[in-house]
């Protein structure tokens, strides 16, 4: 069988300062993504509380679905996508509509780290009955067995730490080795088009036996997937000194602070021979580091970078997108609709406009005003007060319409990012965008929010 | 046939009667558009169809009535909300009909506190736990508040089983209600109020019930005070007995009615409307209803099932892909059922379409007055062998002419 044809053409980048670009990404079923885009989170192969028919593909989820294997590997013996049944491949045992894009990846989006090291041929996955270790040589066949659109191969994360920390040298051996053949193992035998995985946390210089590998398959290997967590590119030394931005803190406080511990933090782990490693290490500096390496190595060819990684706001997107990543993790859309926030950014910044709604805030009660405020004609016609209510009712339909909602926001942020970019304004528009919404923490204040709220409400006080 | 000058909030025509049993076909047009009988309304208790969408339950489900709570709506979102939105059809998008119940039920079911006065009945407030009153103006209040094309009157609620002088009380204070309910109705050109008949398991009681409530003259008229635990040879002898007395222009609700069998049976004993949160309830339990009974998709013997959950089901979650469903198989509910919501959902789509699908099959087959028919291979299909029927069905049914076992 053939290995389907992908592109990726670069339509534009922003002349001077970030590394922002907009390009197409053609893909073997025919659909091409316009990016930069969103990769919509799914759980168990449906998007979250959404059945197929509530999915527009147009409106919410452009891009496309990334489906993690952990969630069907409750079974190691009988794995669900490898039963066979008929010609039809596994990916119609998601609850997706037929024509969605799908990412198959090896974990789910989600933040947890593995607790448990894998093992030099098996992964160690969470299951919804527990951890499951999955041989390595299952995961060509289940690639093959669902046919999407990319596979992402897996890498050894197992030294990652919530401390972003490099591990030790000898971890640091293994992770590579394995690594290395696993990436071997999946381009040999995967039918599908395959991105490959950066080794998270890992210096430049310690995983670059792994990038070689990368060049030399540059033929098989169609994107490159970072999973690092978002969190640690807002203030990094970078081109943009946010501060300026951000009213709730000046830079010399807590949070500058942490962020020279992080650095410091990062510069701990050394050589074998006790020196102090390269401590430029990609989570600070994005993509860069890593792609000048690769090019060095010999790769001769421009591929699409798709951030995997937790990423928490659009604030943080944005930096990513500045960093030059092309796809990005949709994840963050799902804290928004679990916390009851019905978002209302546009890109760029509406002046004067706020960020979204937490509806659990009783304030909303008699508020029959549309969802989104600087959005108008969106899909869902329901109100505030709707939406409060059925919130403050435990309806279920509450989350759907929440999770439609913040989808189609995040496609119009993602279109508007686009058009900016054609137009040349993207890195005044970004400083705009921290401007009228502020930054992470600031948005972030609204999900918490809807924690505090939701307690007041009482979940069992007015229910029979 | 004779029109009013003046368009009534419910016209009800009858299109066909079996020639055998009591089953009709009718068709009731309501002001927010007409209700094909028989039929099944499915419940939105808090102004929501756990889990679906408003476009979801008209489009896809093709239902034109459903369900609210007067308790439940009182509540939250509130009387003022409601006045200050106009209506519950606007606060929660539905542009197709609403029936809302009196409240009453859910004072005796859920708060056990309740006390029942001539006044109205008396209770705790859930949040704070004040003494307060409803009343069947405060009722009607809030039921023109909320602005339902079919309102239900308050009535003494009492456990279906009481005898006696207590079920006697009742009876007689839900008459005196339905007067005060008919006197505070604010809204009689464009919403209507429709009686509860009461009176228990006693015969008498409920043709007297049934005698005076006809006097009052109400566009429709409830069954109530049934689905208590009481036997099913009890339940068809007071719909029997009722649907006897009621005239035949007006449309017959059982209420709280939601198995089908017992939908099938009532049908045939002369019945027009139900209605039940049982479908979507025990779709959150992870069960599907079929013909062929119910499956609970839970069991880990569907993990590898690649069978729709009923085949040759038309609904959203079965139908093949290749019809415009989502083709969704036991297995892929299996995999999400009490893990995500869109499990309940695919299985609240399933029921719902159950019920609705069932009762328009039975419209169809008395239409072509072939009802009896239906009834026999509905009951084949379910049980499969004869000595499984249920013997009050078997009964029932031989007291409207229809033999199961023949």
């Amino acid at each position: 069988m053939n290995i389907a044809k992908m592109t990726f053409e670069v339509a534009k980048t922003v002349a001077s300062g970030s590394a922002a670009r907009t390009a197409t990404l053609n893909l073997s079923n025919g659909n091409s993504i316009a990016t930069p885009a969103f990769i919509t989170t799914s759980s168990r192969g449906c998007v979250p509380n959404l059945t197929p028919d509530n999915v527009n593909v147009d409106k919410h989820v452009p891009g496309a679905v990334a489906v993690g294997l952990e969630d069907f590997v409750e079974r190691p013996q009988a794995p669900l996508l490898l039963k066979d049944v008929g010609d039809e491949p596994s990916r119609t045992r998601f609850s997706l509509p037929e024509e969605v894009n799908i990412f198959l990846q090896t974990r789910r989006p989600s933040n947890v780290l593995p607790n448990k090291p894998n093992g030099r041929n098996m992964l160690s996955m969470y299951s919804s009955v527990g951890v499951v270790d999955i041989d390595i040589d299952q995961f060509p066949l289940m690639a093959n067995a669902v046919a999407p659109e990319v596979f992402v191969a897996p890498a050894d994360a197992s030294g990652l730490s919530p401390s972003g920390a490099c591990p030790g040298s000898n971890k640091v051996k293994k992770m590579v080795m394995r690594s290395q053949r696993w990436l071997e193992k999946c381009v040999a035998d995967v039918k599908v088009p395959i991105y490959a995985s950066i080794l998270p946390t890992l210096p430049v210089l310690h995983q670059k036996e792994y990038l070689k590998t990368v060049v030399e398959n540059q033929d098989k290997i169609n994107g490159l997937v970072f999973h690092t967590r978002a969190e640690h590119s807002e203030y990094p030394d970078q081109t943009i000194d946010l501060s300026r931005f951000d009213s709730t803190r000046k830079p010399t406080d807590a949070a500058a602070a942490e962020s020279a511990a992080r650095k410091a933090a990062a510069q701990g782990p050394t050589d074998g021979n006790g020196n102090p490693l390269d401590v430029k290490t990609e989570h600070l500096t994005g993509p860069k580091p890593v792609l000048d390496e690769l090019k060095n190595l010999g790769m001769g060819k421009t591929m699409p970078l798709y951030h995997s990684g937790q990423c928490d706001t659009p604030q943080q997107m944005l930096l990513l997108i500045q960093q030059g990543f092309d796809l990005l993790s949709g994840y963050s859309v799902e804290t928004f609709s679990d916390a009851g926030v019905a978002l209302d950014f546009t890109f760029p910044a509406t002046p004067g406009a706020v960020f979204g709604h937490n509806l659990w805030d009783p304030k909303f009660k008699n508020d029959f005003s549309p969802l989104a405020d600087s959005n108008q004609a969106l899909s869902a016609p329901h109100h505030r007060a709707y939406l409060y209510h059925l919130l403050d009712a435990h309806e279920m339909l509450g989350h759907v319409i929440l999770e439609q909602h913040n989808l189609e926001i995040y496609n119009r942020f993602l279109a508007g990012v686009r058009r900016s970019i054609e137009a040349g304004t993207f890195d005044a528009d970004v400083k705009d965008f921290f401007e009228v919404y502020g930054d992470s923490k600031l948005v972030l204040k609204l999900v918490e929010m809807g924690e505090k709220l939701q307690g007041s409400h009482g979940a069992d006080k007015d229910r029979f | 046939m004779i029109r009013n000058m003046t368009k009534k909030p419910l016209e009800f025509t009858l299109r066909a009667k079996c020639s055998r049993s009591k089953a009709r076909a009718a068709d009731m047009d309501l002001p927010h558009g007409r209700v094909k009988t028989p039929m099944f309304m499915p419940v939105a208790t808090q102004a929501s169809l756990k889990g679906l969408t408003p476009e979801q339950l008209e489009k896809s489900l093709g239902c034109n009535i459903c369900l609210n709570n007067t308790y439940h709506l009182g509540l939250k979102p509130g009387q003022d909300t409601l006045d200050r939105v106009g209506g519950a059809h606007k606060f929660q998008n539905w542009n197709k009909n609403i029936l809302t119940d009196s409240g009453g039920f859910q004072m005796v079911s859920l708060l056990k506190l309740a006390r029942i006065t001539e006044e109205g009945v008396e209770f705790q407030s859930p949040h704070d736990g004040s003494p307060m009153l409803l009343t069947p103006e405060h009722s009607m209040s809030l039921q023109n508040s909320i602005g339902s094309d079919i309102m239900m009157q308050l009535d003494d609620v009492v456990a279906t089983l009481t005898e006696g002088p207590r079920m006697e009380e009742a009876m007689h204070r839900s008459i005196r209600w339905l007067d005060r309910c008919i006197k505070a109705h604010k809204n009689p050109d464009t919403q209507n109020l429709f009686a509860i008949i009461q009176g228990g398991l006693d015969a008498d009681m409920r043709k007297f019930c049934c005698h005076e409530m006809i006097k009052r003259d109400t566009p429709g008229y409830a069954i109530g005070g049934l689905s208590g635990g009481e036997n099913k040879e009890a339940y068809c002898e007071v719909v029997t007995t009722c649907t006897d007395i009621l005239p035949e222009n007006k449309p017959r609700y059982c209420m709280g009615v939601g198995y089908a069998e017992d939908l099938v049976v009532s049908v045939a004993l002369g019945a027009d409307l139900f209605d039940c949160v049982y479908p979507s309830r025990t779709a959150r339990f992870g069960n599907a209803i079929t013909r062929y009974g119910n499956l609970n998709l839970r069991n880990k013997q569907y993990a590898d099932d690649f069978r729709p959950i009923e085949e040759g089901c038309k609904c959203p979650t079965c139908r093949p892909k290749s019809e415009g469903g989502m083709g969704i198989t036991r297995a892929v509910v299996n995999s999400l059922a009490s893990k995500e919501t869109t499990g309940a959902h695919f299985l609240t789509l399933h029921n719902i379409h159950y019920q609705l699908n069932l009762m328009d099959e039975a419209r169809e087959a008395i239409l072509e007055d072939e009802f009896p028919e239906f009834v026999k291979k509905f009951f084949k299909d379910l049980h499969g062998d004869k000595d499984k029927y249920p013997q009050w069905a078997v009964d029932a049914l031989r007291g409207v002419d229809i033999d199961l076992l023949d």
